[in-house]
């Protein structure tokens, strides 16, 4: 998953934006932002493929956006001790007030959490994700990205209420040695299939962030790298999912919660096969005192064990109970402690802390 | 002196204390004096702030942030855009990582802000009446809150 070319690109592209700032026109906008997080990682099993017991990382996230008028253009590169990698590159077209059709690598509308927070760790209360919207590196079991058309739309309803519309299709990652590799941009293989994704959201106040929504996946997952899945003789999955989702704010609440089943139709050289799981996560945070959020999250994912799809990604975390704390300081930073009882599939279950700092700049 | 006099000078003095002390201030929108803005309701304000597209004439209407002072900021965040300045900031950062849509310029220094909306017919800004009233390169397009 990493390259060492985009570097080069991305850097440029910022840099010229931000030399070009002076001798934009009136209408030019552009924005360059730096979310950084470091912190420890310790759990409290080493398995020998699995998580290390000891981990620091640090991960630099570099967004930039430039808007002139209807074109938009937008940049999300991460570098950490992990990876390098061209998250996002989109460029996009403002047909009304409420409409734009993006172009290029984004994240897929059908997973909430990823379309409000992005790499933005920052802005994420909690360190750790939910199951199904970890990214593809991170033991992601359904794809995060894809390359292709996006388009987004607003429909105003009665009062003050929007209907929201999110829709994409593109190339799908390929299932590689126990990770989904998305495609690409700068390294494109041939082998990805498609992929196709939606987003229907119901917001009862347009200016405000509460909303509900159904979303809709469907891609069809080449087998590229994956000893296991030779094993099983796989060539392809054809992967749906369906769900729903609750994002809501009520005073110092914020409730955070998907349910949603994945069925996997496994396509073997001998046969084919369907499996399906359900997962889903209920997280509450409650602020209090205004600069500090306690959190906690509930996550459960069944036919862990009887899932051929999952045995390709043995080390992903499908349950986990959280609890955690927040604290904001000076506007742009904040110190997170988690503390969670996590399940893998290969793994078992084992108790992970995690220490974080986050921070905005400028 | 007289005095009644000085009873009366003490009485005009107090006054006119008086009178200061309650004036009311006002915060007003304001574009650039050859703007041909002349109308956005509150609704269409907080949407500007919070990077919502709104259009005159097809051109999208920018709103810029005077943060020359802490009153006149407190004061924004209260009747614009309804929110903590916490609150707010996060919901920028969102809408950039979401959108791609660039926070609102911030201009600490009056001179910078009269600039700006002189350099975009397109964009508006909220200063104290007295400052508006003072500078010809402004137009005023209406009271956001007056208060003591």
């Amino acid at each position: 998953m990493a390259t060492d070319i985009p570097n080069w690109i991305f850097l440029t592209l910022a840099l010229m934006a931000l030399f070009n700032a002076p001798q934009a026109r009136p209408e030019a906008q552009h924005e360059l932002l730096f979310f950084l997080s470091a912190g420890p990682t310790y759990h409290d099993v080493a398995p020998d493929d699995g998580p290390e017991d000891y981990e620091f990382f640090f991960d630099v996230d570099i967004l930039y956006s430039y808007v002139n008028d209807r074109f938009r253009l937008l940049g999300e590169y991460i570098a950490s001790t992990h990876e390098l990698e061209l998250e996002r590159l989109q460029l996009g077209w403002q047909g009304g007030e409420k409409s734009i059709g993006w172009l290029g690598r984004f994240h897929v509308p059908s997973r909430h959490w990823n379309a409000i927070y992005h790499h933005g760790q920052f802005l994420q209360t909690t360190i750790s994700r939910p199951f199904l919207e970890q990214f593809e590196d991170d033991g992601g079991v359904v794809p995060t990205h894809s390359t292709g058309l996006l388009f987004e739309t607003a429909h105003k309803l009665e009062h003050t209420a929007d209907l929201r519309a999110a829709f994409s299709f593109g190339a799908a990652p390929i299932i590689d040695d126990s990770e989904l590799k998305p495609f690409d941009l700068l390294d494109p293989g041939s082998s990805n299939r498609a992929i196709a994704d939606m987003r229907l959201a119901y917001l009862p106040d347009q200016l405000d962030e509460n909303q509900l929504g159904l979303v809709l996946h469907w891609s069809d997952l080449e087998v590229d790298g994956s000893h296991t899945a030779r094993q099983q003789g796989l060539r392809r999955v054809e992967q749906v999912s369906f769900g729903v989702y609750l994002d809501w704010r009520w005073r110092e609440w914020r409730f955070l919660s998907s349910v949603a089943p994945v069925i996997n139709r496994m396509k073997r050289q001998t046969h084919n096969q369907t499996d399906a799981f359900l997962s889903g996560y209920f997280q509450a945070e409650h602020e209090f005192r205004h600069d500090w959020t306690v959190f906690g999250r509930l996550e459960q994912t069944n036919n862990t064990s009887s899932s051929d799809y999952l045995e390709l990604f043995p080390h992903s975390v499908t349950d986990r109970q959280m609890l955690g704390l927040r604290f904001d300081l000076a506007m742009q930073h904040a110190l997170s402690l988690e503390v969670s009882r996590a399940q893998t599939p290969s793994d078992g279950d084992f108790e992970q802390y995690l220490l974080q700092w986050s921070a905005v700049f400028p | 002196m007289s005095p009644a006099r000085v009873l009366l000078f003490a009485c005009m003095g107090i006054m006119l204390c008086l009178e200061v002390l309650g004036a009311e201030r006002k915060v007003v929108l304001v574009a650039g004096a050859t703007s041909p803005l002349h109308d956005l309701d509150s609704l269409e304000l907080r949407k500007i702030y919070l990077g919502f597209t709104v259009r005159r004439d097809g051109q999208s209407v920018k709103g810029l942030r005077n943060t020359a002072d802490k009153d006149l900021n407190r004061i924004f965040l209260q009747a614009v855009v309804a929110m903590s300045e916490k609150s707010y900031r996060r919901r920028l950062l969102s809408l950039t990582l979401r959108q791609g849509i660039p926070r609102p310029s911030e201009y600490d220094k009056p001179d910078n802000l009269l600039d700006a909306l002189s350099d975009d017919p397109y964009s508006v800004t909220y200063m104290w009446d007295d400052a508006a009233a003072h500078s010809p390169d402004v137009k005023t397009l209406r009271v956001l809150w007056q208060g003591n």
